[in-house]
């Protein structure tokens, strides 16, 4: 924090000697206390708006947190950065600046901090920009619980950017650029090399104002590195970073978005004794997307699309060698049925395969995966509304290999959520809202088991909320939610038959209030309580030794419950501009484990001016 | 009589072009409704799963799935927009100039790298071996709420190499903050996992899946 105390000091006594100036600067500082994880961040950035052919401008940023442990010391992590730029135009085309920047990293015993500062200098010759730098990057690292000695290294640097952007086509953007970073530093130099190719053209203009007309955009990166770790390690990379995207209208009034990525990485790792290739990956991935959309009647929304997805992870022939492939069909409906009702609709079905080509089949799998959405929303009156959620996810996993098909399984999840809302006076709101879940697991080639691994579990709840609106400046919200949750083997007898093993019951209830004294103020106290029993089912035998029968005993498990009051005052001008403050002071205790008192703070400003 | 300009017909063309590239991808795609056929099971091997209804199922799933290696219990502890971070061993990284190593750690490099150590521990289960241990009671009680959750584990992982003369065990301690979510038609999942060692600048489990990055 000291190293960045001088650089604010300096900046805060600047700010008063160009009072006269138009400027903006802004300064975000939050403070969140979260179990025992203190957290501070700070954010200041000024950037005075001259009329001067001098400009500069400011940034910095700093995050610090504490882990208190018990039984041991406190760990303290920092990072911040510094930023300082100053340029001054001598003509239309050519500016000459300065720059400093200062990064550090640090970790208890540890501390790595990378300071650069230089010149630099920017001309425009043709339509073609260059961009120069050339100063000193100073490295130091510091590791007080290591026997290694503390490095330092210092080194020339230099980056040249060289950017073009002629026009090709009418209504088209055309982007080149060209780069090249070097670095002199003894223990530790680097390379780069990257080219940047981008074209977007707008093919016609859209005959539906507010909707994007057709275009095409496609996206080419080259990179190269060099570098080399202070362990004498050197590292090699190339990447390449393709992407095409075509939107436009097709027949049928159809409209139709194209997206292609393709990505590629090399990476090679020569160890420093004799140059030996010490690690090798090629990792590649290649992605497309075609999404077709519709609008029926200008109520109706229909789209469609396909997605396929490639990725391989290459070691040279080494058992680590993966491949995955995948494709998903889907598509969605929504839009308003009447004038009251209207309804939405997605599904999606993908099939993911795993491959390891080296290694074998062993962990080869593939995985099924459905997906179904609905909603569907009725409105009686402006008082009464009903609202029906619900859905239904498949997964189906099979292993490729004889050592693992026992694990194939099916993952099925059930959800129905139905809801309403009533407005019986304009300063009431309440609302009533039921939810059922069910999770469905069953091996493909363990049906008749009954060591449990089939199982059933079920979820089904209740949620009652008030809101009154007393004034303008004040509101109450009061709440209740209640649980009810069982679990437990699937057994088959010709059908799925469950056997509860557990069930529990959740009560929850919650007060809260929202006030305005003033137009941008708001406090918000609230409390809530929760309480949770859980039942084991066990069987029992009872009767003689020649007519044993199995009775049921439901026994209480476990007891929690949990009370907790909180107050948030938040005075909100804009999203930019605000100060957030937030407490709460929270009790529980359960049967299995001793009782706990935690408390949680959260401070949070932001200014811009 | 009206003739198409230059600009329809290049439109045209595009369009043309467009068409035929998205219909050829098509049909160089995968099947998304058929799996491969699988042979029934030659043995008995248990993977242990339980849906994860409450957060604390997650973290027994996630243990279970590292003991037992297996990578699909393992993958489906994690939600979409999961990631990874360990902060010390990042310092570290930086004091190594590898500053990538633990940038962008989500869903899938994870699940890549963990895949990898699965692998290859598998691949020489005479010579390699490990152990996931959660202490039973956390440093802190769980903080559960209706669709978020915080569960801090301290941890012990063995890692065992029996070709070593003698064998060798490393060991690496730590606390694993694992921040869980929930949604409508999913269970809970880790979107968030946080790692620091037990003592400063020692051995932990960032540090272990690192070398399989």
């Amino acid at each position: 924090m000291k190293r960045f105390c001088y650089p604010l000091i300096a900046s805060f006594l600047a700010l008063t000697f160009f009072s006269q100036c138009s400027y903006a600067y802004g300064i975000q500082c939050d403070f969140s206390q979260d179990h025992r994880t203190y957290t501070w961040n700070f954010l200041f950035d000024y950037a005075p708006d001259t009329s001067l052919d001098l400009s500069w401008g400011l940034e910095s940023s700093m995050n610090s947190i504490i882990t208190k442990r018990s039984g041991g010391p406190d760990w303290l992590q920092e990072d911040g950065r510094i930023d300082l730029k100053l340029d001054y135009r001598l003509t239309g085309k050519i500016s000459v600046g300065s720059f400093f920047s200062q990064d550090i990293y640090s970790s208890e015993e540890t501390r790595a901090t990378t300071s650069d500062y230089g010149i630099s200098s920017e001309f425009e010759l043709a339509g073609i920009r260059f961009i120069q730098s050339l100063g000193v990057k100073m490295i130091d690292r510091q590791d007080s619980s290591s026997t290694e000695p503390e490095i330092s290294q210092q080194g020339f640097g230099y980056d040249q950017i060289i950017s073009a952007s002629p026009r090709i086509l009418s209504n088209s953007v055309t982007q080149m650029s060209v780069s090249q970073s070097l670095v002199e530093l003894k223990k530790i130099p680097l390379q780069r090399r990257e080219l940047s190719l981008a074209f977007s053209k707008a093919l016609s203009d859209s005959p539906i104002p507010g909707s994007h007309g057709d275009s095409l955009r496609m996206l080419y990166n080259e990179g190269w590195a060099k570098k080399r770790f202070f362990s004498g390690t050197t590292q090699k990379k190339n990447h390449r970073d393709i992407n095409l995207n075509a939107s436009g209208g097709v027949p049928l009034g159809i409209r139709m978005n194209l997206n292609v990525d393709y990505l590629r990485d090399r990476d090679r790792r020569y160890l420093p004794e004799r140059d030996l290739l010490g690690f090798y990956l090629l990792s590649s991935s290649l992605s497309a997307e075609l999404q077709l959309e519709k609008n029926f009647w200008r109520r109706v929304q229909v789209e469609g699309f396909y997605r396929y997805m490639r990725s391989e992870w290459d070691y040279l022939g080494e058992e680590s060698d993966q491949v995955m492939e995948g494709g998903e069909l889907g598509g969605r409906v929504e839009g308003k049925i009447s004038q009251v009702d209207s309804a939405y609709l997605s599904a999606s079905v993908g099939v993911t395969s795993y491959y390891a080509p080296v290694s074998g089949q062993f962990n080869d799998r593939d995985k099924l995966t459905v997906l179904v959405w609905g909603e569907y929303l009725h409105v009686f009156s402006p008082h009464l509304e009903i609202r029906l959620e619900g859905g239904f996810k498949n997964f189906h996993l099979t292993y490729m290999s004889e050592q693992f098909s026992f694990e194939n399984n099916h993952d099925q999840t059930y959800v129905l959520t139905p809801a309403i809302t009533w407005f019986p006076h304009r300063k009431l709101t309440l609302r009533q809202k039921y939810s059922i879940k069910a999770n469905y697991r069953y091996y493909d080639y363990q049906k008749a088991s009954e060591t449990g691994r089939n199982s059933l579990l079920r979820r089904a709840s209740s949620f009652s909320d008030l809101e009154f609106r007393y004034s303008e400046r004040m509101t109450f919200f009061a709440g209740y939610s209640y649980r009810y949750e069982d679990d437990g083997p699937l057994i088959w007898k010709d059908q799925w038959v469950q056997r509860i093993s557990r069930d529990q019951r959740i009560n929850s209830v919650s007060l809260s209030l929202a006030y305005r004294p003033m137009r941008n103020l708001t406090v918000s106290p609230k409390y809530t309580y929760e309480e949770r029993k859980s039942w084991d089912h066990e069987a029992e035998e009872t009767g003689d030794a020649q007519e044993k029968t199995l009775r049921e005993r439901r026994l209480l498990g476990n007891r929690f419950f949990r009370k907790m009051i909180s107050i948030t005052l938040r005075y909100l001008v804009s999203q930019e501009n605000y100060l957030y403050l937030s407490a709460a002071h929270r009790l529980q205790d359960d049967t299995q484990s001793r009782q706990e008192i935690s408390d949680y703070i959260t401070v949070s400003i932001a200014r811009i001016f | 009589m009206c003739f198409p300009t230059k600009t329809v017909k290049r439109s045209c063309v595009v369009r043309a072009s467009v068409w035929a590239i998205s219909l050829l991808c098509l049909l160089g795609c995968k099947d998304p409704f058929r799996t491969r056929e699988s042979p029934p099971p030659a043995t008995e091997t248990e993977g242990t799963w339980k849906t994860p209804s409450e957060p604390d199922d997650v973290i027994e799933n996630l243990l279970y799935a590292y003991n037992e290696m297996v990578i699909s219990n393992f993958d489906r502890c994690l939600c979409d927009s999961f990631r990874f971070s360990a902060p010390e061993d990042s310092v570290k990284a930086v004091q190594d100039n590898r500053d990538e190593l633990f940038a962008d750690w989500e869903r899938n490099v994870e699940v890549s790298v963990t895949a990898n150590m699965f692998t290859v521990f598998r691949q020489n289960t005479d010579s390699v071996s490990l152990v996931l241990l959660f202490e039973p009671v956390p440093p802190l009680p769980d903080d559960i709420s209706d669709t978020s959750a915080v569960l801090l584990r301290d941890y012990e992982l063995h890692v065992f190499d029996m070709k070593a003369v003698p064998a060798e065990t490393t060991l690496a301690k730590g606390t694993a903050t694992f921040h869980l979510q929930q949604t409508s038609l999913s269970w809970w999942c880790i979107c968030f996992w946080g790692d620091i060692p037990e003592v400063a600048g020692g051995y932990d489990w960032g540090d272990f899946k690192a070398q399989f990055k």
